[in-house]
């Protein structure tokens, strides 16, 4: 199955495309992680909005500070968000929805709906704002915002393939042998939701970025380090003095990677549909 | 045969009154049915879709729970028991279900699924698992090399072929297959067939044969159980059966497989038949409505079911029959 899906995407040339620019920057997040790029993103190298040059190849801020260097530690810090928050949204998601799916129209459903219906029902910036507030001096305020937000749309989808899964013969199979509902939920019904979850998991991936750049321009967001977000707040002054350094860099990062992202997911949605998958 | 057969073998599974509705859409699935099956025979229960089938096979998987009744295997109340009973008795029965593909997990191999049951049963060790996978694979039929494959390589006949021998790996003494050819070709239907009885032969296997269609029933039933609308209208020996079915709803469904037109059938009646709610009034007879030879009683009065008695005791088993026709017959030739 797994097979004829990659095959479809290999033909599909947005996909590939989107793979690729995904692979460029995820390297370059690496490099930074492993210490070979970006580490002189707070040095002072040089003097205010120096303009582009060799040295500086989208010159410097306010402080002197080489806009190249940060917008490569931005990438690091935007995987880091990313990386973070869609692993846990979408386990804490993948869970609730099972458990919602698996016990449909029971208590523990209904408990799990009314918490989605009320964490959906919050204006998600006036959310992430209180729990930035609340947790002040914590850097993983922001992180925790997201988790706490997007796991609901994860459960939702996972929850109906539940249901639809659930009444498949290979789980009454399976409970005909007595096996334990926790087995047959790891075993036999999650393995099915894996074309769904991954497509849901690209998508909240590129949310997290989105949001991550947002709350940091809003000043919710990272509190140590530089993002592409802090990079647009400092511009936001720059622009107006007619230097774009921050704005450009920070900004056609986020762009590329964020386009990336979706045509890879566009593309994955239709290579891993179920419905061709086994026709 | 050296040893005296004693003269009625104990059932392996009796269903005695069983009941279940289904309460959200408020409808009666099964309604008080009986019925025994004798250790190595093969009940076929017939009936059209929606008769209550299914829910019996699932009520006996104890995959849902039934409003009332009992369920007795090998003599033990199923509901009675504790969960170390229970999963002795679910290793000795078993399922085989319609939809080839949608019985078998799609994304673990056939061998991943072979061994499920084993593992579960903690039966035998890793090493004679894998021979017991092997075997089960050459017994339904099979090469080894399908082990490796996933369900979508194989064909519907192949994929049945699996499931057989999914719920054959534990050694179970009762099979329940339900519609288990029914989405098959009739070529493959054949085999499968066949296969089941083969294996019905080698390994003394009781059956629980469901389905639709009397062709199949024909072939491979000891006795024939008829189902409508959640009740049982007649229950006989197949050869009795299909040579002289005694209630209407029997003769009607006998006269379609014999490619007989049935004469002037109030068609119109049937549809309205399909599915009885548990707030409609049970005090007459359920086939009431379709039968051609029915009574002013059959509106007022449901019928018991009667035990036909022959002059000589029937050789196969006795033969009951659920219509206010048969309230005065007390002989009857065999």
């Amino acid at each position: 199955m797994m097979g004829g899906a990659w095959r479809r995407l290999k033909s599909d040339r947005y996909g590939m495309t989107g793979l690729f620019i995904v692979i460029v920057f995820s390297m370059v997040a690496v490099c930074v992680w492993s210490g070979l790029l970006g580490q002189g993103w707070s040095d002072v190298s040089g003097n205010r909005w120096e303009s582009v040059s060799t040295t500086h190849w989208f010159g410097t801020n306010l402080l002197g500070q080489d806009i190249l260097q940060r917008t490569l530690f931005g990438t690091a810090t935007a995987f880091e968000v990313g990386l973070l928050v869609t692993f846990c949204s979408t386990l804490l998601g993948t869970v609730m929805g099972a458990l919602a799916g698996w016990y449909s129209h029971g208590w523990l459903d209904e408990v799990i709906l009314w918490l989605k219906g009320v964490l959906d029902s919050i204006p998600f910036y006036l959310f992430a704002a209180a729990v930035a507030f609340a947790l002040q001096g914590i850097p993983w305020a922001m992180h925790l915002a997201m988790i706490i937000t997007f796991w609901t749309t994860t459960a939702r989808i996972i929850r109906g393939e539940v249901m639809r899964i659930k009444q498949r013969e290979f789980i009454e199979a399976a409970r005909a042998i007595g096996l334990p509902s926790i087995k047959i939920i790891f075993r036999h019904v999650l393995p099915n939701t894996f074309h769904v979850l991954l497509v849901q998991a690209s998508i909240v991936f590129v949310a997290a970025i989105n949001t991550e750049v947002i709350l940091s321009f809003l000043g919710l967001g990272i509190q140590d380090g530089v993002s592409w977000g802090l990079m647009l707040a400092e511009s936001s002054q720059e622009v107006l003095a007619g230097h774009f350094g921050n704005f450009v860099a920070a900004g056609t990062s986020l762009f590329v990677l964020l386009m990336g992202f979706n045509l890879l997911a566009d593309a994955l949605q239709d290579a891993l549909d179920s419905r061709r998958a086994t026709a | 045969m050296s040893t005296p057969t004693p003269p009625t073998k104990p059932p392996l599974l009796e269903v005695r009154n069983l009941s279940l509705s289904f309460h959200q859409q408020e409808q009666v699935a099964i309604d008080r049915v009986s019925f025994s099956i004798t250790a190595g025979s093969t009940l076929g229960l017939v009936g059209a879709s929606g008769a209550g089938k299914s829910s019996i096979a699932r009520a006996i998987m104890r995959l849902i729970k039934p409003d009332s009744g009992e369920i007795l295997f090998k003599g033990k109340n199923i509901f009675m028991m504790n969960s170390q009973q229970m999963m002795a008795t679910r290793q000795r029965m078993q399922l085989v279900f319609q939809e080839p593909f949608t019985s078998l997990s799609p994304r673990r191999t056939i061998e991943q699924s072979l061994l499920e049951p084993l593992q579960h049963f903690a039966i035998g060790d890793t090493n004679s698992r894998q021979e017991k996978t092997r075997q089960i694979i050459q017994t339904v039929g099979l090469d080894h090399d399908v082990l490796r494959r996933y369900p979508h390589q194989l064909s519907s006949g192949q994929q049945q072929r699996i499931a057989i021998a999914r719920a054959l790996i534990t050694s179970p003494d009762l099979l329940i297959a339900d519609e288990a050819v029914a989405s098959l070709d009739v070529s493959i239907q054949a085999q499968i067939i066949q296969l089941i009885q083969s294996l019905q032969e080698e390994l003394g296997i009781t059956l629980l044969f469901i389905s639709h269609d009397l062709a199949v029933i024909r072939q491979i039933a000891n006795d024939v159980a008829v189902m409508y609308q959640g009740q049982l209208l007649e229950q006989s020996p197949a050869d009795t059966f299909f040579s002289k079915p005694n209630h209407p709803y029997s003769k009607t469904l006998l006269s379609f497989t014999n490619n007989k037109a049935p004469t002037s059938l109030p068609v119109e009646n049937w549809r309205l038949d399909r599915g009885r709610t548990t707030a409609e009034t049970t005090s007459n007879c359920v086939f009431a409505r379709s039968c051609q030879v029915k009574m002013p009683i059959c509106d007022q009065l449901e019928p018991a079911s009667h035990q036909i008695q022959y002059r000589n005791q029937h050789p196969l088993g006795p033969h009951y029959v659920k219509c206010h026709l048969y309230e005065e017959v007390n002989t009857n030739d065999t």
